[in-house]
């Protein structure tokens, strides 16, 4: 796969009937990244990754995936990318060799290597022990990490990962985090849809935000908390109600772009770290001898800023 | 890993080809796979057919027994003497009570007390005698169709057994006839030659005596011979007129079913009949002929008293020729007998269960069909749902391999459940197979392979296996009642029999039976295959048609 990009498209778009799920999507995802789908149910993640793994036809739209275009060569596509779908999609009635060997088997794999493979995989997941109990036994964990073994198993160059840790324990969820992350450390390039701001933050590289069908913003996560509102603040909580002076000093003081007073409660935020604003507030309110009972500051995080984002668009849909 | 190139694990065989048969072998594999380890699934797909054929065995197949029936005679003659008692001890029936009009007896069908009332009319016995047709009527209960459905049936049976009865008895009695004949012939022709070497004086009054003699063989000749003809010919009214008699009991078609089974037998025996009928008229000539020349030959030795040795002795010749004809004639009356009574034997209830033996093709049939569109949910409709299927679609494997491998599997696993039912239907109901178990394996694999394309049509379309199944039992259910398997369909609308004779299932029964029944070969129900084939060609060629990607 020669060039830049693991995936590029341009002017993607699907449409059911009247409806545009997707509208025309303009994507790259270069190599050996892991790339974050972030979007409200509805806003069109699934569907892209459904076009962009040849399950559904684009009405309109060009792409190439792992090199090859999406709609003449999507047999060359399958043969390139791996993807672990919401659902579970194995057999349950068969065990986790079996239901390896016959992925393996539709991509042609010799029968040898596709063995040594398997088990090589399943030890990566964890699964070794159990490799030869059927599957409808599995934990939900359990099944979600065969599911990755079975995307991996003809050694794609791409992996789709569509919404992996959802209704999973904290537990499982952490480890097939780590095992994202350590896959993508080796090699693979990994598109990865979530609603966790959390989980996107910390493990993506890059992020689309997708909504109503639109990309409405791309970037890393802190470009894209820069850029859309996230917010720094310091949020503080006074023995009494603070007067109006006490509040203006306080903005002043930390360069503040706006406070909040809400009973004894006040809230200061800042678009953008200035210098040791938490420090200059605290001497502050110590000088004054202002009864203090609790201060506490928050970085920005990504879901102010899905929020943000998705909300602007929602009114705008309505 | 901007750069580094990784290498495809799988090389240059990526290449998604139409047909690739390794992949066919591993979906079939997968499937046998899944199948076997769904243990509940396996047993409730064997199970099913099994269940299905012993309900249907021994409810369908039962022929009920001590029918609560009444006799009305107004005959009382030997003839209605013998129908009584036949009906007496015939189990089918019940003879609850001899009653002395038809009113009394219509009385007690519509309170319930009888089924069937048997009218013995006036003059009955006098038409068997003179060999006009006998009628015998029959009222049926109405109120219960599928018992008096059976009772129709049942009551034909008997009056064809009955009838074969009465021309056998009277075939005996004509051999009879024609026996004694033969022996007061051979006197006469003693006496004639007793004459001959006698002096010339006696010779008048023996030639006289011989001529009353050959005159009255003659006469008996000719009655013995109309008598036969008679007989044969009432023999013969019986087995044509069955199809009479029942447009009396109100049947207008007399359940294709039990007719055309015994209707290829019946008919070679009345052509067996007609044959002997038109060589006993030829030998009826014949001996008319001869006892002519015996009648002209002893004139003219009464006439000029002066009889020559030879003119008697011609004439004692010619008698004993017509004695030789009385005896061929007597040995081929008793012939024409056998196969008038071994018409019991063809009939189709001669067994304890005697439908059923015509019913279990129609069950197989239905079971097979059933089985194979029911069974078909998961295929791809199942797959689809849950996602299995799409994991399918993300590999390098064109729809044609994928829904080709399905096929295949459900086919072969087909053909094996339905002669699994086969197997069971023949060592539950003692079913025998006259024609070869190939040929019913052969109109098996067609048939299944029909229903299960109709059943992957089905799955190709269909959402989730829930959207399978309503579009299955679309077809099913129809099907199941107007196989004639619970009704007969004889009885329903003219539209709704051509939609039965439209159905798979009825030429897959037809073929089957012919098979089994008749001991037919591939070649006989050669119209049934192809149609069967026509079929399965087009489901499956549609089914591979509608299987795609994306649902609309």
């Amino acid at each position: 796969m020669a060039g830049e990009y693991a995936i590029e498209c341009d002017g993607l778009t699907k449409r059911f009937g009247n409806f545009t799920a997707v509208s025309s999507l303009k994507l790259r995802i270069r190599k050996g990244e892991l790339f974050g789908f972030l979007g409200p149910n509805g806003a069109g993640k699934t569907t892209t990754i459904k076009m962009l793994t040849t399950l559904l036809i684009p009405n309109e739209g060009t792409a190439r995936v792992a090199g090859f275009d999406l709609k003449e060569e999507a047999a060359f596509v399958r043969s390139r990318i791996g993807v672990v779908p919401q659902e579970f999609a194995l057999f349950g009635e068969l065990t986790a060799m079996e239901n390896l060997w016959y992925i393996g088997s539709l991509f042609s794999m010799e029968k040898e290597k596709m063995r040594r493979r398997s088990e090589e995989l399943l030890k990566t997941v964890g699964l070794f022990d159990k490799r030869n109990v059927l599957a409808e036994g599995y934990s939900g964990g359990m099944k979600q990490r065969l599911s990755v073994a079975a995307g991996l198993l003809h050694t794609p160059d791409i992996l789709f990962m569509d919404e992996p840790t959802s209704g999973l324990d904290p537990q499982s969820r952490i480890a097939l985090r780590e095992l994202t992350q350590s896959l993508n450390d080796s090699g693979i390039t990994i598109v990865y849809t979530t609603h966790d701001m959390e989980e996107a933050d910390k493990l993506c590289h890059r992020i689309a935000v997708m909504d109503l069908g639109k990309l409405i913003a791309e970037g890393t996560p802190a470009e894209l908390k820069r850029m859309h509102g996230g917010c720094h603040r310091i949020e503080l909580e006074l023995g009494g109600q603070p007067d109006r002076k006490l509040l203006r000093e306080l903005k002043d003081v930390a360069k503040a772009d706006d406070v909040f007073a809400k009973g004894n409660k006040v809230e200061i935020l800042l678009k953008s770290v200035r210098g040791d604003a938490v420090h200059r507030v605290s001497s502050l309110l110590s000088k004054k001898g202002v009864d203090v009972r609790d201060l506490k500051a928050t970085e920005p995080s990504l879901e102010e800023v899905f929020i943000n984002l998705t909300k602007k668009n929602l009114k705008a849909g309505l | 890993m901007s750069g580094k190139q990784r290498k495809n694990g799988n090389g240059n065989n990526s290449v998604e080809k139409l047909i690739d048969f390794a992949k066919m072998y591993a979906i079939v594999r997968k499937n046998w796979m899944v199948m076997k380890n769904d243990k509940i699934r396996l047993a409730m797909l064997l199970l099913f057919p099994m269940v299905m054929i012993v309900i249907f065995g021994y409810t369908a197949g039962e022929m009920p027994k001590h029918i609560a029936s009444a006799i009305v005679d107004y005959d009382h003659s030997d003839y209605s003497q013998l129908v009584q008692s036949r009906l007496y001890s015939n189990e089918l029936f019940s003879i609850k009570h001899l009653l002395g009009s038809q009113d009394e007896g219509r009385r007690l069908i519509e309170s319930g007390e009888i089924k069937i009332l048997f009218i013995i009319p006036n003059g009955f016995g006098e038409d068997i005698r003179s060999g006009r047709k006998a009628q015998l009527s029959v009222i049926v209960d109405e109120a219960d169709p599928s018992v008096a459905q059976i009772t129709r049936a049942s009551t034909l049976a008997f009056v064809q057994r009955l009838s074969s009865e009465i021309s056998a008895g009277r075939a005996a009695a004509i051999s009879g006839e024609a026996i004694e004949a033969r022996a007061r012939l051979s006197s006469a022709g003693e006496a004639m030659r007793a004459a001959a070497s006698a002096d010339s004086s006696s010779q008048a009054a023996a030639a006289d005596a011989s001529f009353r003699d050959s005159r009255y063989v003659s006469s008996l000749t000719s009655s013995a011979v109309s008598s036969t003809v008679q007989g044969l010919r009432n023999s013969l009214g019986y087995v044509i007129d069955q199809s009479e008699l029942l447009a009396t009991v109100g049947v207008s078609d007399p359940g294709t079913v039990l007719y055309s089974l015994s209707a290829g037998d019946a008919q070679q025996a009345v052509l067996a009949q007609i044959a002997f009928y038109k060589g006993l008229s030829a030998a009826n000539a014949r001996l008319a002929s001869d006892a002519a020349s015996i009648y002209a030959n002893s004139k003219a030795v009464y006439a000029s008293a002066l009889g020559t040795k030879e003119a008697i002795l011609h004439s004692s010749a010619l008698v004993g020729a017509a004695g030789d004809e009385l005896e061929k004639i007597s040995q081929d009356a008793l012939q024409v007998v056998s196969p008038a009574v071994s018409m019991d034997e063809i009939q189709p209830y001669g067994s304890g269960r005697p439908a059923l033996d015509f019913l279990i093709p129609s069950i197989l049939a239905l079971i097979i069909f059933q089985g194979a569109v029911m069974g078909l949910g998961r295929a791809v409709a199942g797959e689809r749902r849950d996602g299995s299927l799409t994991r399918v679609f993300l590999t390098p494997t064109s729809n044609f391999t994928i829904l080709s491998g399905t096929l295949l599997f459900y086919i072969v696993f087909e053909i094996i459940r339905s002669s699994f039912i086969v197997l069971i239907a023949m060592l539950l109901f003692g079913v025998s197979v006259k024609g070869s178990m190939l040929s019913v394996l052969g109109v098996i694999c067609i048939y299944a392979a029909g229903a299960t394309g109709l059943g992957m049509v089905f799955s190709v379309l269909a959402r989730s296996q829930e959207q399978y199944m309503a579009m299955s039992m679309l077809i099913t259910m129809p099907t199941m009642f107007l196989a004639g398997v619970f009704l007969p369909v004889e009885t329903m609308p003219q539209a709704l029999q051509g939609v039965a004779k439209a159905l798979p299932m009825t030429y897959a029964a037809d073929a089957l039976r012919g098979i089994m029944i008749k001991g037919f070969t591939l070649g006989q129900v050669l119209p049934d295959l192809a149609f069967l084939s026509v079929f399965a060609l087009l489901t499956i060629v549609l089914s591979l048609l509608l299987f795609k990607r994306e649902l609309i």
